[in-house]
């Protein structure tokens, strides 16, 4: 427990965005972890939602943005996960489409996210395992590949939520060690604050 | 009135309202006591069965048109009749036996059980189905747009406002997205929806210039709270029985009220906007605002006589100057997401 230095450290905020194919659980994960809730049929997301938790015990506050699934709004997508320090990429054990899709996610953050962003690839409805349709095999292989932490989660039963964010939360740079940014010395966050006053949005 | 600790309190159109104090309560009873009024001002008027012409109308439909009269005035203020009447009679009843040329009926069935899943018509099977027809008639029915995420909500609240008129709700749905909204707001690329925020963001610099300013120094981009506001008609953002006084005014005077709206949202909650720090908490403080809006009458108020001017000619301008920037947008995107693929697509990646 880094107790004592955790109390002298300010708190840290950490943007975080959820992708993935439509009916992935990515709201459900959201309000398990959040609320400590799960519905069968959550309200399908438009745009995207917004929600915040505190972690006292790692000092982080995640800024959560839950985005809606449909390709469509994939346009709007940009706009979430500039700036995130860590995004989670969720599909749905059954459905290998949502898998395909969750890889091609991945592409997009490689190339057009931020290079430090902590990703985390999470295999949801881990409770049907009946209707299983993508192996862990693969998604773990795929996830060493690319450098993803990598855990099935079940929003239904809980299994992994907690887990999931927590590990993010710890997974990410402190900034109390690094008054500049860990790696190299250019000031990237800072560049990166003063982005939002052009409004060339996402 | 007693208590009924048991049940959950609900609208006018039997959603489930959520009353965080009394004032909301107490705003929620105001509303009704104003349609009581405002039946008597149309009574003559449905008598007649005959719509006030000009000015009148528009002063009527602004106040808020009786809930019992809505399917009645939207479906001729929207121009939805005349839409019907230009197809034949049977035109809906044979978009229904050619759903099978959807493609849009998967996505359609996972967000069935999504739309207000605590409403007791539209989440028992009967308006599930007739939710299922609609969206997916429309799709069919325009298969450039065919099915987008949040329509489901926009349908679901005017499928309860029209009295579960099916067919009348596919068309005011019609008219909402072929005549009404900006050109391209729910299609495939969502670029018309972009152009709208874009544009938004600009009235907000033009109407509320501090709290524009305000919202540049917190990172805190106007489409980040107002996407959901044009892509469900405020229909899944505010409670539906406010959303559904949106529309009165949205069917007769087009998408300028939605820009109206939006600004009136703002304004009303400025002072605490301006107090906030960070943009999560501003976030947070309008989507409480507008979860809770229950004084609908109060926030329509603003939106006609508390912003200005704003005449769809000054609207139209901004617009198209920012078509431009989302048309550069959508290309670069196009270019790196066909970048993307072609990696995919290579072996051994």
């Amino acid at each position: 427990m880094a107790a004592p230095l955790a109390e002298l450290a300010q708190q840290q905020t950490a943007k975080l965005v959820l992708l993935g194919e439509m009916g992935s659980g990515k709201s459900s994960l959201v309000l398990r972890y959040v609320k400590g809730q799960f519905f069968d049929y959550q309200a399908s997301t438009v745009g995207a939602a917004f929600l915040t938790k505190t972690l006292p015990e790692l000092n982080v506050k995640f800024e959560i943005w839950d985005t809606a699934g449909q390709e469509r709004y994939h346009s709007l997508a940009p706009m979430y996960y500039r700036g995130a320090a860590a995004a989670i990429i969720v599909y749905d054990i059954t459905s290998p489409d949502s898998f395909t899709r969750a890889k091609s996610w991945v592409r997009e953050l490689q190339r057009q996210g931020n290079p430090n962003m902590i990703m985390a690839l999470a295999g949801n409805k881990a409770d049907l395992e009946g209707q299983r349709a993508v192996t862990v095999e693969e998604a773990q292989a795929y996830a060493a590949e690319n450098g993803l932490f990598y855990v099935e989660t079940s929003a239904k039963t809980s299994a992994n939520v907690n887990e999931l964010f927590e590990e993010i939360a710890r997974k990410l740079p402190k900034p109390e060690a690094a008054p500049r940014p860990p790696q190299g010395g250019i000031v990237l966050s800072e560049n990166q604050q003063q982005q939002p006053k052009k409004s060339t949005c996402c | 009135m007693a208590a009924q600790p048991q049940q959950a309190p609900t609208d006018v159109y039997g959603f489930r309202v959520e009353l965080p104090g009394p004032q909301q309560l107490i705003d929620m009873q105001r509303q009704r006591t104003l349609y009581a009024l405002h039946e008597k001002s149309w009574a003559k008027y449905v008598e007649k069965h005959k719509l006030p012409s000009g000015s009148t109308l528009k002063r009527l439909v602004r106040e808020g048109i009786p809930p019992q009269l809505r399917s009645w005035v939207w479906m001729e203020t929207s121009g939805a009749r005349e839409m019907r009447a230009a197809q034949t009679p049977s035109y809906y009843s044979n978009l229904l036996r050619a759903q099978a040329l959807s493609k849009s009926t998967a996505q359609v069935e996972l967000d069935l059980p999504r739309t207000f899943p605590n409403h007791p018509f539209l989440a028992a099977e009967e308006g599930r189905a007739a939710m299922r027809r609609i969206l997916t008639a429309y799709s069919v029915h325009n298969a450039n747009v065919g099915y987008c995420q949040g329509l489901n909500f926009t349908v679901g609240v005017v499928l309860v406002a029209v009295g579960r008129d099916e067919e009348a709700a596919f068309w005011l749905l019609a008219a909402l997205v072929e005549r009404i909204c900006f050109p391209g707001s729910f299609g495939h690329t969502l670029s018309g929806c972009h152009v709208e925020m874009r544009t938004l963001q600009e009235l907000v610099g033009e109407k509320l210039p501090r709290l524009h300013a305000h919202m540049a120094r917190l990172g805190c981009d106007t489409s980040l709270i107002a996407t959901d506001w044009f892509l469900t008609l405020y229909c899944s953002s505010m409670p539906p029985e406010s959303a559904a006084r949106v529309l009165d005014a949205l069917f007769h005077e087009g998408a300028k009220i939605l820009f109206r709206v939006a600004l009136a949202l703002l304004k009303s909650a400025e002072a605490a906007l301006l107090k906030t720090d960070n943009a999560g908490d501003f976030m947070r403080v309008v989507k409480d605002w507008v979860t809770h809006l229950y004084n609908i009458d109060q926030l329509m108020e603003v939106a006609f006589d508390g912003i200005g001017s704003l005449s769809l000619a000054t609207v139209d301008a901004v617009r198209k100057h920012k078509e431009a920037e989302v048309k550069e947008f959508m290309q670069q995107r196009a270019q790196q997401r066909a970048q993307v693929r072609t990696q995919q697509s290579r072996p051994g990646t």
